[in-house]
């Protein structure tokens, strides 16, 4: 589904350059959980950035569902976003003039979805996110936990391949943090393709595969039988 | 996802109110202004073009010159039109003449009621006047209503002021207590962008008998004449033109021939390009109407720039929003799309607003002319139609830039929180607002010089005295003008009354020009010249360089009149008495001394120049002083006395009025008119009045949106710098040194469009007043003023943001 050869980031200003990414090399299959974790300045969120067609990297090639993305336009890269991808990050980023409904509702309507199947199709998300009854609330009125489901739902809404997840619950307590990963489990069952960058051990234990960041390598990679 | 949009839109507006309604109300008063002055251009530019043929109609023009001195007259002889229309059938389709006797005004009244109405624009016209012009009748037919004598067709206003009703065909109006008028037609209510403006219009033939006489004169040009040229006229009018002088060396008496030109004005051109002597009304001004057409651009740049601006920094504090659009799959273009239609919309809602003010306003804004502009915004549809393209467009230009820069955010940003705010457009943000200022300060500049040269025009030292002086015209009071020297004699009976004296034409206003003989038998000159009457020189207080006023030359009778003295009955001791002013002496290249005792001749007898009076403005200040004569010969003074001249007591008024109107009526039932020289004068300078006003106006307009810009643009920016405040308020900062640290940037803003806006201001306030011929000196003064009033715009605006900050704890800011 997602492959990676040898690719690099580099981040450059003034003098100095600064090695984000070195020589990575992995292969995510579809249905599979993998979770990126590694301490702070590793290269998670720049690794995550460039699977998620987001950023380029500076060398090596990704490849998306066996097509290789270096040389795609920004254009064909937002449109493999929006059928394919779906994002949740550590901060919710709910668009606070949009209520709870119209938010889940926006990357429907990037994809011209008729108004009428879209509602169908929130309704649907909200009722499996139990948030049915906070459609008309404004992300400012809900709770930390409340505010993830909608933003799960949000990126879920699209029936996307792959969940990106950027640490979910690192705003949550860990009962609220628990029920989101319980919710990403459960997509995974459906066949939902995930990958989650976190520090959280516990949240790690979720993922099927570990990929351990240090210093911009993948220095380890372990297979969570648990998980399974 | 318009609707998504629209709710985003409205939400956004709502959230950030303070923003929303500076955006809005601002763009609002930059439209309205922009609509206001595209009004007044429209009306100023379409003068006469309602006319079905005003591309073939041309008024015909009279330059009576010699050596410079003369006229340049819009009105022309009586018979030059029929003389024309006979000798160039392939040029002339039709031919009309307005004529009004040049009287001030004209006695009418109601036989029915009784009452009496003195009557500015009364005119009588031939009858082609409907077939030429297209001033459509209500009632009557427009094929015969000039076709008889004593017919008059009126407009629906007399018609209700004389009759109370609009039915009044046939119904008798009567003229100067004698002549009986049959009312054959009403017009249809005029249109207002015309320069020949009336209330009467009698059949020509109406006066025929009476003007027998001048019917064959080709010298006295008292008619306005008009020609509807054939389609062959109209496309070689220079052709027509070139045979011009030949016409005039066939038709002119032989003196004439060489001083005359006849020349054509196109109807629709006369109101902004014809400034000539004997105009039917005070035109307009080319060069006004492009200023005007400059200020509102500037003015809806102002606005335009407050708009980009504010929706810029609006736009900055969404980068969240924008980023995660981005990343859950909007394109660069779906959010382009987004912000320009977020742009177009609240830039729409500002066209509410700014036609409830056009509509507002309409009601006392008045043309060049002083004329009122059209009913209103709506009446026009280019007007409502320019209004929301020109919101359209300004929602176009504000949101492209924005959209621009907004939809260029990575979208990689997103998992890092981290969001730009507002930090790659200081630039252009700070060009605009330099820009903003450089028009601001433009418009204050001029404003002040406009309004300096206004109070230079209207205060100048004309060489004679205007206050206090009362003008009561007499034209056609005829018992007063018989028995001139007894009326005279009992307003003088009043302690409140100084001096009364006489004129033609009204001084300072208009002149008229009198041929006086060269050296040459036969050979004329028009020298601009007045026909007044004893005491003249004491009333208006003119200075005598030489010789002595009317009234002493009185007593001297030591020198004859001789020579041809038709009109001048010898008993008259001033017969051939004139003064000149000193520009005409220095043309004579004598001095003053030697002048007195010279001889000029006009066609009837022997002048003597019996006094020398300093330069005076015998005209507006438009023109420059030419040479100039006062006439007090011939018995023609009984003919040209058209107004007597009453000096009065300061704090004496009310019984001068009152003895004026006892010793009218003791003398004739016609009713007095009368007014004050000031004031009258005060009309001369309408024009830059308006100017004035106008520019006033707009200039306040321009600093207040430039100034609700800067509010809106300093609010976001001390807000964005609150926490740094906090920081330095812990350790130690003092208030004034705050104020400074954020105000800072705005006054080197508003500093570099003030000086930026000097030169600019001076080249082309400099090109207006050298169109003036006596103008203000431009000083450094207004730019002064100019730079002071922004400046402290500038401060006061920004110590509203900064006050509030810094009466906060330095722990709340940094926690912000």
């Amino acid at each position: 589904m997602i492959k990676a050869v040898n690719l690099q980031k580099v981040y450059r200003s003034l003098n100095v350059e600064t090695v984000a990414l070195d020589n990575i090399n992995l292969e995510i299959q579809a249905g599979e959980f993998v979770a990126i974790t590694g301490p702070s300045g590793c290269g998670k969120s720049s690794l995550l950035n460039i699977l998620a067609l987001l950023d380029k990297a500076t060398r090596g090639d990704l490849f998306f569902f066996g097509r290789n993305t270096a040389q795609m336009s920004d254009r064909e890269k937002a449109n493999l976003r929006k059928r394919y991808l779906g994002f949740v990050f550590q901060s919710f980023n709910l668009i606070e003039e949009l209520s709870i409904f119209e938010n889940i509702e926006l990357p429907l309507a990037y994809l011209n979805i008729p108004k009428n199947n879209r509602r169908i199709r929130v309704h649907q998300v909200m009722e499996q996110l139990q948030i049915a009854h906070k459609q008309r609330a404004y992300p400012q009125q809900l709770s930390g936990g409340q505010q993830q489901r909608v933003a799960v739902a949000r990126a879920i809404v699209t029936n996307p391949k792959i969940l990106l997840a950027d640490e979910p619950t690192g705003n949550l307590d860990s009962a609220k943090g628990r029920e989101v990963m319980d919710i990403f489990s459960r997509l995974n069952e459906n066949g939902t393709t995930i990958i989650l960058v976190t520090h959280s051990q516990r949240n790690a234990d979720y993922a099927q595969r570990v990929l351990h960041l240090y210093d911009g390598q993948i220095v380890t990679e372990n297979i969570n039988r648990l998980a399974f | 996802m318009f609707n998504n949009y629209f709710t985003i839109t409205l939400r956004n507006l709502l959230k950030h109110r303070f923003y929303a309604l500076i955006s809005i109300f601002g763009l609002a008063l930059g439209l309205g202004c922009f609509a206001v002055l595209f009004l007044l251009i429209l009306h100023e530019t379409n003068y006469d073009t309602f006319h079905q043929h005003s591309d073939r109609i041309v008024r015909l023009t009279e330059v009576i010159k010699r050596d410079g001195i003369g006229e340049h007259s819009a009105s022309v002889p009586f018979p030059v039109a029929s003389a024309l229309e006979k000798e160039f059938p392939e040029y002339i389709e039709k031919s009309v003449r307005l004529f009004n006797f040049q009287a001030p005004f004209i006695l009418l009244s109601n036989p029915e009621s009784g009452k009496k109405y003195n009557e500015k624009k009364l005119f009588f016209a031939d009858k082609t006047f409907l077939e030429i012009f297209d001033f459509p009748l209500q009632s009557g037919d427009s094929k015969t209503a000039l076709s008889r004598p004593n017919s008059v067709i009126i407009t629906p206003k007399i018609a209700r002021k004389y009759f109370k009703n609009e039915d009044v065909i046939g119904k008798k109006i009567k003229l100067w207590n004698d002549i009986e008028l049959e009312v054959t037609g009403v017009f249809e209510p005029l249109p207002l962008h015309s320069h020949i403006s009336f209330d009467f219009i009698c059949s020509f033939p109406t006066i025929y008998k009476g003007l027998t006489r001048h019917n064959k004169n080709w010298v006295w040009n008292p008619c306005w004449t008009y020609f509807l040229l054939t389609d062959n006229g109209a496309n070689f009018q220079a052709e027509f033109e070139q045979k011009l002088p030949d016409f005039v060396k066939t038709y002119f008496p032989e003196a004439l021939r060489d001083l005359v030109r006849l020349e054509l004005q196109e109807l629709e051109r006369i109101h902004l390009y014809s400034n000539l002597d004997y105009e039917l009304q005070a035109n307009g001004d080319a060069d006004y109407v492009w200023i005007f057409k400059i200020m509102s651009v500037f003015v809806l740049i102002i606005a335009i720039i407050n708009f980009i601006n504010l929706a810029t920094v609006r736009s900055s504090l969404r980068a969240q929003e924008i980023i995660v659009r981005r990343a859950i799959g909007a394109s660069r273009q779906d959010l382009m799309a987004q912000f320009l239609v977020e742009s177009l919309l609240v830039s729409l809602l500002a066209v509410l607003p700014a036609f409830i003010m056009v509509e507002l306003a309409l009601p006392f804004l008045s043309d060049l002319s002083g004329n009122p502009l059209r009913k209103g915004i709506i009446e026009p549809i280019e007007v409502s139609c320019i209004l929301t393209l020109t919101a359209f467009i300004t929602g176009l230009l504000s949101g492209i830039y924005p959209a621009i820069h907004l939809s260029h955010f990575q979208a990689s940003t997103v998992f890092k929180g981290a969001f730009p705010i507002g930090q790659n457009n200081q630039f252009i943000r700070r060009f605009l607002v330099v820009l903003q200022f450089v028009i601001s300060v433009f418009l204050l500049i001029s404003t002040s010089v406009i309004n300096r040269q206004l109070l230079f025009l209207q205060d100048a030292r004309l060489g004679f005295d205007k206050e206090q002086v009362l003008i009561l015209p007499v034209n056609w009071a005829r018992d007063i003008l018989y028995n001139y020297d007894s009326f005279k004699s009992d307003l003088l009976d009043s302690k409140a009354i100084t001096s009364v004296t006489a004129m033609e034409t009204i001084l300072g206003r208009a002149s008229q020009t009198h041929e006086y003989r060269t050296k040459k038998e036969k050979e004329f000159t028009f020298i601009p010249s007045i026909i007044v009457r004893e005491d003249f020189i004491k009333t208006f207080n003119i200075k005598l360089l030489a010789g002595n006023s009317f009234t002493e030359a009185h007593l001297d009778l030591t020198w004859e009149a001789d020579l041809n003295q038709s009109y001048c009955p010898k008993s008259d001791p001033l017969r051939g008495a004139v003064i000149v002013n000193e520009a005409y002496v220095r043309f004579k290249g004598w001095t003053p001394q030697e002048a007195i005792g010279k001889r000029l001749g006009t066609g009837h007898s022997q002048e003597k120049i019996v006094g020398v009076v300093e330069n005076f403005h015998f005209l507006s200040l438009h023109h420059e002083i030419t040479p100039f004569l006062f006439n007090c010969t011939l018995d023609r003074r009984k003919f040209m006395t058209k107004y007597v001249v009453i000096k009065i007591n300061e704090n004496q008024t009310t019984e001068a009025i009152q003895q004026v109107r006892q010793v009218w009526s003791s003398y004739t039932k016609a009713l007095p008119e009368y007014f004050f020289l000031k004031d009258n004068l005060a009309e001369l300078y309408t024009k830059e009045q308006r100017l004035s006003e106008i520019s006033g106006g707009f200039a306040l307009i321009s600093v207040l949106v430039a100034s609700m810009g800067l509010f809106g643009l300093t609010s976001f920016i001390t807000e964005q710098r609150r926490r740094e405040v906090g920081i330095r308020k812990a350790l130690g900062a003092c208030n004034k040194s705050l104020v400074i640290l954020l105000s800072q940037e705005f006054l080197v803003l508003v500093s570099v469009g003030t000086i930026a806006a000097i030169p600019l201001a001076w080249w082309i306030l400099q090109s207006w007043l050298d169109s003036f011929s006596y103008a203000v000196e431009l000083n450094i003064r207004p730019f002064i003023l100019a730079g002071f009033i922004t400046t402290h715009v500038t401060i006061l605006t920004v110590i509203l943001h900064v006050a509030r900050m810094v009466r906060q704890t330095p722990i709340s800011e940094i926690n912000q």
